[in-house]
């Protein structure tokens, strides 16, 4: 646990300490540590390669190291303390930020099990990355990307830890989302004071990021992903930007950085902090008519939705992501209840009394507001700003109401609304996590899977594929780094093979079956001379699914399941009876050999 | 500043009143069961949400003199919520674990309200809140709808009650295989019985319901429906208790 605490850190602090080197300030060192990393890491994939050593691990072990040292050495050179204003502020909300990760999100749901579903296939990228496997398009390196939304960047980070200290993915993950949790919050807090220098208005827009979680396709506080990086690391840009003096080459590493996280989210990033470098620059009049082009912008955008709806891309997941526009209001009144009734009051707030940066500000959640709730399909993910430009607006709102009130009464006004969002959260947070309770805890994964991925990697290497489920194959190649023919985004075409198999008792069937299913890169088929099929509950769960369920990537068996006394009996069958090989059983599954 | 006050008050119980309105408490979990309200029933799953046992007014009986009637005979009845209580079970939900789910239905004056109220062990008490019931009633079924497969055993585990016109050659050979002895009953088990078991198909112990002296326990078979018909004195109103422990 230790160590994947400090692994954790490592993964902040780590690109932080190697821009050090080549520039100052946090984010601006971030941004420039992050890419150079990404250069690093294709060069020396492409110089082991070339020279055909097999020391990746190694080289990027020792470049980690150096780098780090030049970095210390050159900040204790420069002698420089960091001075830190609002200490009780800060340090109350982390506190609170604490006590709501560990005692609500994670009550049961203890270290090293996770909440978040996407990070598996985060996993299995860093996995082949910390291998030196790397290509610009995540799609090369594995099928469980289907579309390439983000060169390797982030992953690539999240490799550094685990090649330096031989860190655990899973429990990396678990400190390192509490870490970005924790920044999500000071970001909220430290843009709002530089906008509105009120520490109090402060103080409640990190209250407002405490407790506001999207629990559905967005999740901006509680999981750490590319694009939810890509949006902090765009609100630290808003908050340390200077407002004169902007060195061009730090901000163009920093909007490569970000886009290079994630390219959508990153696209809309570069154009938040453009438009707010260049619109505090413009008069009040017409900042105020700005304001006005955004609120009807925001309108028109809402409007359009009685035109219909648009669904993008190709893939049959994109239906499932696109809303109408009650239905997205329904979200937002599930994320923030009806603490929208301060949205007025600070819109008017700023639009009389504001100055220029707060009425940028306010043009831009409008204008995110209005793109999120557009009705195009995916859309809503842009929300991820609005966690913080409308925490922002909300808390002026409130801003508006304690401005005059004596000093007990706004403490008291703060628990009060602290409190009624509190319940927000708590209703919120348990809606996305009631369907994934098992055996009284909440998480898409199990202790037994966990096992389970750890024997499977000890004894399978890069010759094996594992085949089950589109869950359980997607949680285990993650966990175990065996692949799997496209984890959860398996093609219909395997789905079919698979889904075959029901009932299925002749061995020959079923071996020719799995044979045919096959992973969507020919690299991957070349290597394969073994095969593990995995009988969970889950995959007994998933083939019990409608037809069209099953040929869906949407739908998937989300939590682990105990084996039924059929799924016994069945299983039974094929080993017992008829001789295939067990190589790992408990309660949930059985791992069988196929040669 | 006073209008300010009352404004922020206001504020804030809309914000608490629209979540625990728009999320009602319809899941409770316990170490060994979960209890889901559903469309028109509430259900008792096991630890390992499997062997469902449902519970609803489209099963529930109610007896007169010379006739039996479900409590309500489609599903076109109302369900109702009782923002009050909402908002206690939320509390309950937010400081201590859940302990308990309420379920309200009615249709035409008639009312039954549904409250589940569980503990650590698997002890579960299902209270059943009858409100301005016909004239005449005579008796109330409590009726449990059983998990697919499932057995009725005795206390000891030694029996299995099987229904006279259900004895067919898949019962007896489950009973076999199982080792239990088939006790073949017509519709009611024995008077003596006090305790029954729920046996899952695997031969498994599920859960334990006691039975009251006063009862007469009903099992059709064919629905899967365990009743429990209690007599009641002539009321417009009454509570009654269903006691169960899930292993």
């Amino acid at each position: 646990m230790i160590i994947n605490l400090l692994a954790a850190i490592l993964f902040w602090v780590i690109p932080y300490l190697t821009g050090r080197i080549f520039t100052r300030g946090i984010v601006y060192s971030f941004a420039a540590g992050c890419l150079f990393w990404f250069l690093t890491f294709f060069l020396v994939s492409w110089v082991v390669s070339f020279f055909q050593i097999s020391h990746f691990s190694t080289i990027i072990f020792a470049l980690v190291i150096i780098t780090s040292l030049i970095a210390i050495v050159k900040i204790l050179k420069q002698n420089q303390t960091a001075r830190l204003t609002d200490k009780m502020p800060l340090l109350a909300l982390a506190i609170l930020a604490s006590v709501v990760y560990f005692f609500i999100w994670h009550l049961q749901t203890p270290y090293p099990l996770p909440l978040n579903w996407d990070i598996y296939e985060h996993f299995t990228l860093a996995n082949k990355i910390s291998y030196g496997q790397l290509s610009l398009f995540s799609s090369k390196l594995s099928d469980t990307f289907t579309i390439n939304s983000y060169p390797p960047l982030f992953h690539i980070i999240l490799s550094i830890p685990h090649i330096l200290l031989k860190a655990d993915f899973l429990g990396t993950y678990f400190f390192l989302e509490y870490f970005y949790f924790l920044l999500t919050v000071v970001a909220t807090f430290l843009l709002a004071r530089k906008i509105f220098q009120n520490t109090w208005v402060a103080f409640t827009a990190g209250i407002f990021s405490v407790f506001i979680f999207e629990n559905f396709m967005v999740y901006t506080a509680l999981f750490l992903m590319p694009q939810n990086l890509a949006a902090l690391l765009t609100v630290l840009a808003l908050t340390y930007i200077p407002k004169e003096g902007i060195s061009k080459l730090n901000l163009t590493a920093l909007l490569l950085a970000i886009f290079l996280i994630h390219y959508i989210i990153g696209a809309l990033a570069i154009l938040l902090i453009l438009l707010f470098i260049f619109f505090r620059k413009y008069s009040f009049k017409l900042l105020d008519w700005g304001i006005f082009v955004s609120t009807t912008a925001l309108l028109l955008l809402m409007g359009i939705n009685y035109l219909g709806s648009f669904v993008l891309t190709g893939r049959e997941e994109a239906l499932h992501f696109t809303f109408p526009l009650k239905e997205k209001f329904s979200f937002l009144l599930d994320w923030f209840s009806l603490s929208f009734l301060l949205l007025p009051l600070g819109y008017f707030a700023i639009l009389k009394n504001g100055n220029r940066e707060q009425k940028v500000i306010l043009i831009l959640a409008l204008l995110t507001l209005g793109i999120s709730l557009a009705p195009w399909s995916y859309f809503l993910k842009f929300f991820v700003f609005d966690h913080y430009l409308l925490s922002l607006l909300l808390a002026t709102g409130f801003g508006t109401l304690i401005l005059n009130l004596p000093r007990p009464i706004k403490i008291a006004a703060s628990l009060w609304i602290g409190l009624s969002l509190l319940i927000v959260f708590f209703e919120s947070q348990l809606a996305y996590k009631t369907p994934l309770l098992f055996e009284g805890r909440y998480s898409h994964l199990s202790p037994s899977e966990i096992t389970t991925a750890r024997l499977i990697s000890k004894n399978y290497g890069q010759d094996t594929m594992l085949i089950s489920d589109p869950g359980t194959q997607y949680i285990l190649e993650s966990l175990s780094g065996i692949n799997s023919p496209g984890g959860v985004y398996m093609n219909a075409q395997n789905r079919q093979t698979l889904s075959q198999l029901r009932d299925e008792t002749n061995i020959p069937t079923i071996k020719a079956a799995l044979a045919n299913i096959a992973d969507e890169l020919p690299s991957e088929n070349s290597k394969r001379k073994r095969t593990v099929w995995v009988l969970s509950g889950r995959y007994f769960a998933w083939l019990k699914l409608p037809p069209d369920q099953k040929l869906s990537s949407y739908y998937n068996i989300w939590r682990p399941y105990l084996l039924s006394s059929s799924d016994l009996q069945y299983i039974h069958s094929l080993t017992f009876d008829q001789g295939l090989k067990i190589v790992y059983q408990n309660d949930e599954l059985f791992v069988i050999e196929i040669l | 500043m006073f209008l300010k006050i009352l404004l922020i008050i206001a504020i804030g119980l809309d914000i608490i009143l629209l979540s625990i309105f728009k999320n009602p408490v319809r899941n409770m979990q316990q170490k060994n069961y979960k209890a889901q309200v559903n469309p028109f029933s509430v259900v008792l799953f096991d630890k390992n949400g499997a062997n469902p046992i449902g519970i609803s007014p489209l099963n529930d009986f109610l007896y007169y003199d010379l006739k039996k009637d479900h409590f309500v005979n489609d599903v076109n009845f109302n369900q109702n919520r009782d923002l009050i209580e909402d908002i206690k079970l939320t509390l309950e939900r937010l400081i201590l674990r859940p302990q308990r789910l309420i379920w309200k239905i009615s249709k035409n004056q008639f009312t039954a309200t549904y409250e589940i109220t569980g503990d650590e062990n698997g002890t579960t008490q299902i209270k059943r809140t009858l409100e301005n019931l016909p004239e005449g009633t005579k008796a109330v079924g409590q009726s449990l709808t059983l998990c697919k497969g499932c057995m009725l055993s005795d206390k000891d585990k030694k029996l299995i009650f099987l229904r006279e016109d259900n004895l067919t050659t898949e019962n007896l050979d489950q009973a076999k295989k199982l080792n239990l002895i088939p006790l073949v009953i017509s519709e009611q088990l024995p008077a003596a019985v006090q305790k029954i078991l729920v046996l899952k198909p695997d031969g498994e112990i599920l859960l334990e319901l006691e039975i009251s002296a006063n009862q007469e326990v009903i099992f059709l078979q064919d629905w899967n429906i365990l009743e429990l018909k209690t007599p009641v004195q002539d009321s417009n109103d009454l509570k009654l208790y269903q006691n169960l422990k899930f292993r």
